[in-house]
């Protein structure tokens, strides 16, 4: 089950990640915070900050410096075009992913009962 | 020396281990993952403390909610290796156990003593604790089924 769970959330955080980022720009620590709020997903730090990189070195994600009064200048992290079109695609294939399933466990319920 | 570079040496120690445990990560993804966790924690401490300079003791308190350095260690990296250690143990056990067979085999063919039984025996023994610490690699598994039977011949053909 652990190893389930391991393997899916891996596989979520990217996803998770670009949703964020679809809503708007976000700096890494507002948008480590964002994450967290998803308990079971536990999304940290440590995972958030390579995966942010790995998307702008695949150019899904850009970066904008902008300074910050609480000290060194904020990277702020917003979608690419590219970016976007991805975010969408992800979207749509995890809303047709959710029917299916939804519909599989209905008929085993229905078939339990 | 005041307060404020304690806090920053405290910065570039914790960001010095996490470095050293993103190993294999190529420099400029290193820099960038350094870059962003600084500016993580100064947006910590700036959101534990507004009105003062943050102490030494606010930064300890914001690394102990933070992940440990380890665990920026690339993961693939990690049961890659391992597996590839297991797979490396595995063949040597296997090398063993056939090595010893056949050696023991010419040793039989060329002297008549005792000495390619006790060869056989000790090369079997060698593969099987091989095999065992390789157990979850095929060749590892391999090796404790060669050398198990190996050694129950052996023994029977000494009785």
């Amino acid at each position: 089950m652990r190893s389930w769970v391991t393997q899916l959330r891996k596989g979520l955080l990217e996803f998770c990640v670009l949703n964020v980022l679809s809503t708007g720009e976000s700096y890494g620590y507002q948008l480590v915070r964002r994450l967290e709020m998803l308990e079971e997903l536990a999304i940290t730090e440590s995972t958030v900050y390579p995966i942010l990189n790995r998307l702008r070195k695949d150019g899904y994600v850009k970066v904008r410096l902008a300074g910050s009064a609480s000290g060194p200048p904020r990277r702020y992290f917003s979608l690419t075009a590219l970016g976007s079109r991805r975010v969408r695609e992800m979207k749509a294939y995890w809303d047709d992913l959710c029917v299916s399933v939804g519909r599989l466990r209905r008929k085993e319920e229905e078939g339990d009962s | 020396m005041n307060t404020e570079t304690h806090v920053e040496r405290g910065v570039r120690d914790f960001l010095d281990r996490v470095a050293e445990h993103l190993g294999a990560v190529p420099e400029d993804e290193k820099r960038e993952i350094l870059t962003d966790l600084a500016s993580h924690i100064h947006e910590a401490l700036a959101s534990r403390v507004s009105e003062r300079e943050p102490t030494l003791a606010d930064l300890e308190q914001v690394l102990a909610e933070m992940d440990p350095p380890e665990s920026y260690a690339p993961q693939g990296d990690v049961e890659g290796a391992a597996g590839s250690d297991r797979r490396t143990i595995g063949i040597a056990a296997l090398c063993t156990s056939l090595g010893s067979l056949l050696a023991a085999g010419l040793l039989a063919v060329l002297a008549d003593t005792r000495l390619p039984f006790f060869l056989l025996v000790v090369g079997q023994v060698a593969a099987l604790g091989l095999g065992i610490l390789s157990r979850s690699s095929p060749f590892g598994k391999a090796a404790i089924i060669t050398s198990s039977a190996l050694l129950v011949l052996s023994v029977l053909f000494a009785v």
